[in-house]
């Protein structure tokens, strides 16, 4: 399933980036703040992240694109004791948390006469989730693909004819599957786009 | 009246306008590129992912007992004035490590069990020890994945015949090996230099029928300390004395 998934994504982004007319895409920088479950294992605000999208024009004011993104949380915790199934460690933890959202997105531009336009998005697709805790020698880590929704809001403002400055806050939510818990984030993206 | 000329000034306003993006535009083409390369900088740099951990911050200090053992009934305890070194010589991570802090690690380790409460047994008398549980020290110089493939190339060592000494009449010894008497640490992959801490439950060790070629020795609790002893290290002592507590502080049921 995941790979028809991922396959799919791939098609609808050769879609989207096939007609130079009407494409953009954007390289943003993706600082975030770990929520929820992903919080509680690493709990750091993440300097670490970038995505790459690319958004067709399919009216004036709607656009569908493809965004992959990479983002990293890591967390040292101080030596303390914890249980990993029947031992008792006590040993400094390093953890870390990665997730890459693929997802196809729809965005729809409130478009007016000046510079700035402002957008709401919503993208959906799966993303892999790995959290891994370094400790000593030993490292304990999952991975899990899970079903991701990431809700945007952004502004885009034209720079010049053809570049754009991008600012948005992106939410993104991986979905619990099994024992793997839901994954959840909040970004400040700031990035530059070709159209 | 005179009214003001809405079309001529937005105009004005956008040819204002039209002058500023103009502008911003040249600036923005000259210098668009390398804003691009620098946020791809920052966004590499940035993701540079690894904590550079410290020596002491590698220290693990790890815990496994028998939850369904009531360790009150233990109370004695034999302790080998010796640490078994397991070494493979033919292995490619083969080390030897610095052997100068034995003392100080079995004396260690004596004080925490007294500390808690323990009472020692030394040495055999009339040829036999009666002591509840018997510990033994061992370090590895050897990567190894499954911690006890080495029971069987040192088990002959142990002093069998001081505990179980009606046994010397029959053949299988030392012609058996042993085994623990249930699964052991589930992390696989211990390092050079880690020093183990097993306790043998002597009151409850299974011997071998006919039928079986081997005889199981439970191990109510066992500690280690993972990689202490590679390396060099001019605060090792320290760290070894922190880690060694440590190992005796997580296990609060063997305090008598």
């Amino acid at each position: 399933m995941r790979k028809y998934i991922i396959i799919s994504l791939f098609i609808i982004a050769a879609f989207v980036t096939k007609a130079q007319e009407g494409t953009s895409t954007f390289v943003s920088y993706l600082p975030s703040v770990p929520l929820g479950e992903t919080a509680d294992f690493s709990n750091n605000i993440s300097p670490r992240g970038v995505d790459f999208e690319v958004q067709r024009f399919i009216s004036e004011e709607l656009s569908l694109g493809f965004n992959i993104a990479w983002n990293m949380f890591r967390e040292k915790i101080p030596e303390e004791s914890f249980d990993y199934k029947d031992l008792t460690i006590t040993a400094v933890q390093f953890r870390y948390t990665n997730i890459v959202p693929v997802t196809v997105n729809m965005k729809k531009y409130f478009t007016n006469e000046g510079d700035y336009t402002p957008y709401l998005g919503f993208g959906v697709g799966t993303s892999y989730n790995e959290k891994r805790n370094d400790v000593g020698v030993f490292s304990v880590s999952e991975d899990k693909w899970l079903f991701n929704i990431s809700p945007e809001i952004g502004m885009l403002y034209d720079l010049s004819y053809r570049n754009l400055l991008l600012v948005k806050l992106k939410y993104n939510y991986g979905f619990k599957s099994g024992d793997f818990p839901s994954q959840s984030f909040i970004s400040l993206g700031v990035g530059i786009g070709l159209k | 009246m005179l009214k003001p000329d809405i079309l001529a000034i937005h105009k004005i306003l956008s040819g204002f306008k039209q002058s500023i993006i103009t502008q911003k535009s040249l600036i923005m083409m000259k210098h668009f590129t390398k804003i691009a390369v620098l946020l791809f900088l920052v966004a590499s740099f940035s993701c540079h992912p690894e904590y550079d951990a410290t020596l002491e911050e590698m220290d693990i200090a790890i815990t496994q007992y028998d939850e369904e053992l009531d360790f009150s009934q233990l109370q004695t305890f034999y302790l080998e004035d010796s640490i078994i070194y397991i070494e493979d010589e033919e292995s490619n991570s083969f080390v030897s490590v610095d052997r100068t802090h034995e003392d100080h690690i079995i004396s260690l380790v004596r004080q925490n069990f007294l500390d808690k409460g323990w009472t020692e047994v030394t040495g055999p008398t009339n040829g036999q020890i009666d002591a509840d549980v018997s510990i033994v020290l061992s370090v590895l110089e050897t990567d190894i994945y499954f911690y006890y493939y080495y029971w069987w190339d040192w088990w002959y060592w142990y002093p069998w015949d001081w505990w179980y000494p009606w046994y010397d009449d029959y053949y299988w010894y030392p012609g058996y090996p042993i085994y623990p008497g249930y699964p052991s640490y589930p992390v696989e992959g211990y390092t050079v230099g880690t020093l183990f801490i097993d306790m043998l439950n002597m009151g409850d060790v299974e011997m071998p029928d006919e039928n079986d070629t081997s005889f199981k020795v439970p191990m109510p609790w066992k500690g280690a300390v993972v990689g202490i002893l590679a390396g060099s290290d001019s605060r090792l002592q320290e760290r070894l004395s922190k880690e060694i507590n440590q190992v005796f502080e997580q296990s609060p049921y063997l305090q008598k």
